[in-house]
């Protein structure tokens, strides 16, 4: 997996891209695989180092929200909290960064060891291998500076928009 | 109803409960699989003599200690490999990705080739920064009203 921060500059640039509200719920969106799978496993993982007791299998079912079916009841379930007539949009947001997230994934080589894409209905892995899996990395200072121009760009052309509109008899 | 009617109030209970179930079946399946069907090097230790010279890989391991100038451990979710090769440019806590062959003897894996992960810390610490800057603007994008949370961007 690309690191988080690469993750949310992809939601940031698409919705820079694309317009449209809902930028925060797409943004987490690209967040939410690792949010909800690697961090519970680092922290658990961390504790068990810690000498706290917990059995290593506490792990294991975390796993899943790393993959696509558990992460859509996962963006549901994020969702449900929310007012009702933003809901389903949160919820579409959320799947759509969470998309984001899962075609950064795949784009990178772990000799083999893809992504379990399809599960339960399979457990075969899924890579593309284009890139190496620390590769994002080197590129993370350069994509942020290009998301934060394309949203100044966003927000400028938005404002001069807005002025023009003003204008008119 | 259209697959927005699902998120309506009058069918949040029955959604909340469809959800649950496609996240613990799939969680409940795969936490089975984990503890009944080992895979890889846990699959070839209980069957040495079937994996005997079977090509492995461990991608993004961890080095856990380093044994002599041809033998070290490397580890992954308490999941310990002992590995024969070369050490040289090798310390403890490096990540590391190690192909080779299971050999049945000794149940070591003989490397034929490695990579290690140099870029990996900065990658988590990237991770991190990301964490702390969602749990910064976090607040400032979600509000709580009696209703439910309100998305402000």
């Amino acid at each position: 997996m690309p690191d988080l921060l690469t993750h949310a500059c992809t939601g940031l640039l698409f919705k820079a891209a694309t317009g449209g509200r809902h930028v925060s719920a797409t943004v987490l969106g690209t967040a939410l695989p690792d949010l909800t799978s690697r961090v519970p496993i680092m922290g658990i993982d961390l504790l068990i180092r810690l000498g706290v007791p917990i059995p290593i299998e506490a792990m294991y079912p975390w796993a899943v929200l790393h993959m696509p079916v558990a992460n859509v009841a996962a963006c549901g379930l994020v969702a449900l909290p929310f007012r009702e007539d933003q809901r389903a949009d949160v919820f579409l947001w959320l799947l759509v960064g969470s998309a984001l997230h899962f075609l950064a994934d795949v784009f990178q080589a772990h000799h083999g060891e893809g992504y379990f894409l399809l599960f339960p209905l399979t457990t075969n892995t899924y890579e593309l291998g284009l890139i190496g899996s620390e590769t994002t990395v080197l590129y993370a200072p350069a994509l942020i500076v290009i998301t934060v121009v394309a949203w100044a760009a966003r927000i400028g052309w938005a404002r001069a928009r807005g002025r023009q509109g003003r204008m008119r008899p | 109803m259209g697959w927005r009617g699902w998120f309506s109030d009058t069918n949040k209970a029955r959604t909340r409960l469809v959800l649950l179930f496609l996240l613990l079946g799939p969680a409940a399946y795969w936490t089975f699989l984990r503890l009944t069907v080992p895979v890889g090097y846990p699959a070839c230790v209980r069957a040495p003599a079937a994996c005997d010279g079977d090509a492995l890989v461990l991608s993004l391991f961890r080095v856990d200690r380093i044994d002599g100038p041809e033998r070290y451990v490397v580890e992954k979710g308490f999941s310990y490999v002992p590995i024969e090769g070369p050490t040289e440019g090798l310390s403890v806590g490096a990540d590391i990705s190690v192909g080779g062959a299971f050999r049945a003897e000794d149940l070591v894996v003989v490397a034929s080739w490695r990579e290690l992960h140099v870029l990996r810390t900065r990658k988590k610490v990237l991770g991190l920064v990301g964490l702390a800057l969602l749990g910064v603007a976090a607040p400032f994008l979600v509000r709580r009203t009696p209703t439910g949370w309100v998305l402000r961007a």
